[in-house]
């Protein structure tokens, strides 16, 4: 469980370049359609490769990660990244933010690093 | 208020099969900020592969940034090798598709990072242009 704030969000959109102000400026962000700043779908990538490193630590030698994000995640919420093996090399991915799904994909993880 | 060092650029000027070229230089001080970003335990040999996910280098590439309030729809990515600090990477983003439905702008880009010219990440990036903007 991963609690996102908007110092985490600063953070990355410096370290990234990605300076939106979708994600930094708590003003444009009220008047937008999402209605507050969101958090970078590149900063959610960062963090399910994170977890995937952890589980699998050479997985990035031959990995594949595909993701379509469903749901904004603001922050506030509390992330949970869930990655479920269901073959060989295929795991499911899915990323709830307070308990609403928010990201899903499947990620493949080369045999050898299993 | 973050400040931001790029202009916004015109997605009438992005043309479909135009690839764009950066580089991505993997400093100590970059890859320290990066890792402290997510949370990753700074290993200079052994870094995030995420470190590949980021803004900079597109827009390096495309010489600006999409349009505020873009949203950011699917990623694809494939790794074949764990980044490095002092690692130097040649940079291709390629326009692979311009649409229009329902009145709103769709982007997709590709986008290489070869080191040595060996392909260490390939990614494939849809976007919404501007969708959030205003409500």
């Amino acid at each position: 469980m991963i609690k996102i704030s908007q110092k985490i969000i600063d953070k990355f959109a410096i370290a990234s370049g990605g300076l939106g102000e979708i994600h930094t400026d708590e003003n444009f962000a009220s008047k937008s359609f999402y209605g507050k700043t969101i958090a970078h779908g590149l900063l959610v990538i960062g963090l399910i490769e994170k977890e995937l490193t952890r589980r699998y630590p050479d997985w990035g030698l031959n990995g594949y990660l595909d993701i379509v994000f469903i749901k904004p995640v603001h922050p506030g919420s509390i992330l949970a990244i869930e990655i479920e093996r269901i073959d060989k090399i295929k795991h499911k991915i899915e990323v709830f933010s307070d308990g609403v799904k928010a990201v899903s994909g499947e990620a493949l993880i080369p045999k050898s690093s299993i | 208020m973050l400040k931001e060092k790029y202009h916004i650029i015109d997605y009438d000027n992005l043309i479909e099969g135009n690839i764009y070229h950066s580089t991505m230089n993997i400093t100590e001080s970059f890859a320290k900020l990066y890792c402290e970003s997510i949370d990753f335990e700074y290993q200079p040999e052994n870094l995030p592969l995420s470190i590949f996910a980021i803004y900079k280098p597109v827009f390096d590439a495309l010489g600006g940034r999409v349009a505020q309030g873009t949203v950011h729809l699917k990623q694809k990515i494939h790794h074949s090798g764990i980044p490095c600090v002092g690692d130097s990477y040649k940079v291709e983003v390629k326009i692979i598709e311009k649409s229009i439905k329902k009145g709103k702008n769709y982007l997709v880009w590709e986008v290489l990072f070869l080191r040595d010219d060996i392909l260490l990440c390939k990614q494939e990036t849809a976007n919404l242009w501007a969708y959030s903007k205003t409500n």
